[in-house]
């Protein structure tokens, strides 16, 4: 996690806030910037390494997203229109990841259509070639370039439950680790894929 | 070489190529998925059910179910049972916390939750809305029903409250119970398909005596027309200020005063109550007249809130003011006074500079920092000269007026204060000060204070105001790369103002080299804070007249985070100076950009963007936000304001 998060995140939506509502001193005001909870799952299959990215979004953020899938601004949503946002908004987030095995660069794309769900989450799958890994364990990093503009909390989903006959993905930020709770400036996440012999 | 048009064909191939591939995985994952959800969930639900038979804590299960949204409560639809009252509550609480989905847009529904958007739109969706709400009909309710029906069920629930209103022998005690969670519905903007309704209901409720005629039941009726700010019964709150109760008198009271209180967005749709407040305001004048009651006098000053500039009311405020003696009357009317613009409000403040009562002066001083009136001046001088301990009030009431006889007052209380909280509020009151002695005294303060949330405020203060002196120490802020980085971004900023040679030179070593005065300490993506700092630079800079640093500004805005492209606007909206990017913001899917981009155009140049501004207001997911409690930025106040400024530029010859 990148460091110094409290004395620039926080204090420049203070400093926006201070500027926004200049006009109406002492008055109690949430950000402007709406925060996004996340949900990683990481694991390889088939000699990919897969990333399940979960995203809860506030209402706000989630109306402003049907503004921008709403084109032709006529107000009905259509599911083209829809599929094409969250088709386009995949590839974003794709690019926004940074993802390293051993050092080396991988490049996550989006693999499958987005699946909303009742608690208002937006779940992503991302996959990248892995390659062939021998037994032991491989050290990786994943920063999430979407979290610096959007910050929230995170957690892991399923950390690493494949039981010890299978190559799994073990986390080692855990969700609770006190730069993740002190809302750093970016998630930078570190983890192990473990090969067994 | 020219481009060649798209051709049906390539049109086609490019469909099955890009979009038809997700449209069909799309299908097929969510019959997969909707099939294996129906099955959790009703697993789930007839464990919820042995669960809250056996009378064991639900909870968990509640969680669990939430999973399945509303779908969820439909299928426990079937279980609900009035001879099984502890199961029925449980599966009330369950409808009514899934139900809650009510509140969101229909669309949002419709991606996320497709059952609660069949439930609550599709005509057949009122068959399950019975079911849910079948309890209605039972002889007790669970106590949970009442919240669950208006969340999950609100055609049920309107023919339920329609036939109350018909009833010769209405059901009055479940009525109290339904009317609260109703009111406290609509009062958070939840409702999105039915306020017409629920409020015709309630009107239509005003003409059953067998309602009216209990105390208890017009009370709950009064409030619940407040809550759903029901203009077409006003004549009935109106009767009520008649009515041989005080109890009755101070909700009418109440109740009109909600009715009628401006909505930040009620000139939006051109629909104002401006009709309906003439048409109260005689009933309004009478009571406040000749009431004599306490609690009735103590809820008149919030309700003449609604008549933000009428003289009458600004009269019959003083009037009652003079009249009663009673400390919480008082102290509301002068609440009243610092958000209203009555002509009598000069008056009414002075006579609680005078007043004796608990807390009567610390709300008259508040209200001279809403209204610093001249003639209000000497009083709060007097008060500042008699006034031996640090007094926070009147400190702000002293610096509102900004009348240099405050300073040797503020000056001693600003030599001798340790606290941080109480500095700060001395150093905005200086700031308001106009002359040399205060601006003397600001450049002491940001000249040796070690506090950094002094420092950061007093550079603000010397961004606004101009303070002499105050150039070397924000020269070494901004270079300083041991400081706080916000301190070094307001300083950097700050410097814009100034035209002094060392402001300029430090703002050019800045410009050569951002990266050696802000680095990024090799780390793969540059932190926010940093970047923020390095859009200040070319910002301050066109503070200072330089308009080349343009392109720059363009560039760093185009790859900053949302908070630094707001920073960037509302630095724009602060100079009000037109720039490029305020036009590209203003297409923005991002609710805190959009806002930043509103306030620039709005302040910059409200008449070139007018039409785009308009046509953002009108677009229907903004519209819908701007109803719906979720505004808490106030993007549509911003909006106005801006096409209000338009077309006042446009009004000028």
């Amino acid at each position: 996690m990148s460091a110094s998060f409290l004395s620039s995140k926080w204090t420049a939506l203070f400093f926006a806030g201070g500027l926004l509502f200049s006009g109406a001193p002492g008055q109690a005001h949430e950000s402007p910037v709406d925060h996004v909870e996340r949900e990683f799952d990481l694991s390889v299959r088939d000699g990919q390494l897969v990333l399940t990215y979960r995203l809860r979004y506030a209402d706000r953020a989630l109306l402003m997203q049907i503004h921008q899938m709403d084109v032709n601004a006529d107000g009905k949503l259509t599911d083209e229109e829809a599929t094409a946002f969250f088709a386009a908004q995949a590839t974003r987030l794709a690019d926004l990841f940074t993802i390293q095995v051993e050092g080396k660069p991988l490049h996550f794309k989006p693999a499958g259509p987005m699946r909303p769900d009742a608690r208002l989450g937006q779940t992503y799958e991302f996959s990248a070639p892995v390659g062939s890994l021998a037994a032991g364990r491989h050290p990786g990093l994943l920063i999430d370039g979407y979290s610096r503009m959007y910050p929230g909390s995170f957690r892991w989903r399923r950390p690493g439950d494949e039981g010890p006959a299978k190559t799994r993905v073990e986390p080692l930020t855990p969700s609770d680790s006190p730069r993740a709770v002190l809302h750093p400036e970016w998630l930078e996440l570190h983890f192990e894929i473990i090969v067994p012999n | 070489m020219s481009r060649r048009p798209p051709t049906p064909s390539f049109a086609l191939r490019r469909f099955f190529a890009n979009v038809a591939p997700w449209c069909v995985a799309v299908t097929a994952s969510a019959a997969f998925s909707a099939a294996r959800a129906a099955v959790a969930e009703r697993q789930i639900l007839e464990q919820f059910v042995a669960e809250a038979d056996a009378g064991r804590p639900v909870f968990q299960l509640m969680d669990a179910a939430g999973d399945y949204g509303v779908a969820a409560a439909m299928a426990g639809a079937e279980f609900l049972d009035e001879q099984k009252p502890a199961r029925s509550q449980a599966l009330y609480e369950l409808i009514s916390l899934t139900a809650n989905c009510r509140r969101r847009h229909a669309d949002i529904l419709r991606l996320y939750q497709p059952a609660a958007f069949h439930l609550f739109y599709a005509p057949d969706g009122v068959a399950t809305q019975r079911q849910l709400a079948k309890g209605l009909e039972w002889k007790n309710w669970p106590a949970a029903l009442p919240e669950a029906v208006v969340r999950a069920a609100p055609i049920p629930t309107l023919e339920w409250l329609r036939k109350q209103a018909q009833s010769q022998a209405p059901e009055r005690e479940k009525l109290r119970m339904l009317l609260p969670p109703l009111g406290w519905w609509l009062r958070a903007y939840n409702e999105r398909q039915s306020v017409a309704d629920f409020q015709a209901a309630l009107g239509a409720m005003t003409a059953n005596a067998a309602l009216t005629g209990d105390e208890p039941t017009c009370l709950a009726l009064l409030h619940a027309l407040a809550d759903t700010r029901a203009v077409q019964s006003l004549d009935f709150v109106l009767q009520q200020f008649r009515a041989a109760t005080p109890e009755r008198r101070a909700a009418a009271v109440e109740s009109a005063g909600q009715i009628l209180y401006p909505e930040p967005f009620e000139d939006t749709h051109g629909n104002t109550l401006d009709a309906a407040r003439i048409h109260a305001l005689p009933e309004f004048l009478r009571l406040t007249r000749e009431e004599t009651d306490a609690t009735v006098l103590a809820k008149a000053g919030p309700a003449a809130e609604s008549w933000m500039e009428e003289p009458q009311i600004g009269q019959a405020m003083l009037a009652l003011f003079t009249r009663v003696s009673d400390a919480l009357t008082q102290r509301n009317i002068l609440f009243a006074v610092a958000k209203t613009r009555w002509p009598q409000r000069g008056q009414i403040i002075q006579r609680g500079l005078e007043a004796t009562g608990n807390g009567v002066l610390g709300v008259a001083l508040e209200a001279i920092a809403a209204h610093p009136l001249p003639e209000l001046a000497p009083a709060t001088l007097a008060l500042l000269e008699a006034q031996k301990e640090i007094q926070p009030s009147l400190i702000d009431a002293a610096g509102a007026l900004g009348d240099p006889h405050a300073l040797p007052t503020l000056l001693r209380w600003l030599s001798r204060e340790k606290n941080m909280a109480l500095q700060l509020k001395l150093a905005l009151a200086l700031e308001k000060i106009p002359g040399a002695e205060s601006s003397r005294a600001l450049a002491d303060l940001l000249n040796n204070s070690a506090d950094p949330m002094i420092v950061e405020q007093l550079c603000r203060m010397a961004s606004r105001r101009e303070i002499q002196g105050a150039t070397p120490t924000l020269v070494s802020l901004a270079e300083d790369l041991t400081a706080p980085l916000p301190i070094r971004c307001q300083a950097v900023w700050t410097l814009g103002r100034y035209q002094e040679p060392a402001a300029r030179e430090c703002l050019a070593r800045l410009t050569r080299d951002p990266e050696k005065y802000f680095p990024a300490a090799g780390n793969a993506l540059v932190p926010e804070g940093v970047e923020q700092a390095r859009i200040y630079i070319p910002l301050a800079r066109w503070r200072q007249g330089d308009t080349s640093t343009g392109a720059e500004i363009t560039t760093r805005f185009a790859s900053g985070t949302p908070s630094t492209q707001l920073v960037c606007l509302l630095a724009f909206a602060e100079l009000r100076c037109d720039h490029p990017v305020i036009s590209t913001a203003l297409n923005s899917g991002d609710f805190a950009v959009l806002l930043g981009s509103v306030r620039a155009a709005g302040a910059a140049a409200p008449a070139k963007y007018s039409a785009r501004l308009r046509a953002l207001r009108a677009s229907p997911v903004i519209s819908v936000l701007s109803v719906s409690g979720l505004d808490t930025s106030r993007l549509s106040a911003a909006l106005e304001t801006s096409i209000h400024a338009g077309e006042q530029e446009s009004a000028k010859p």
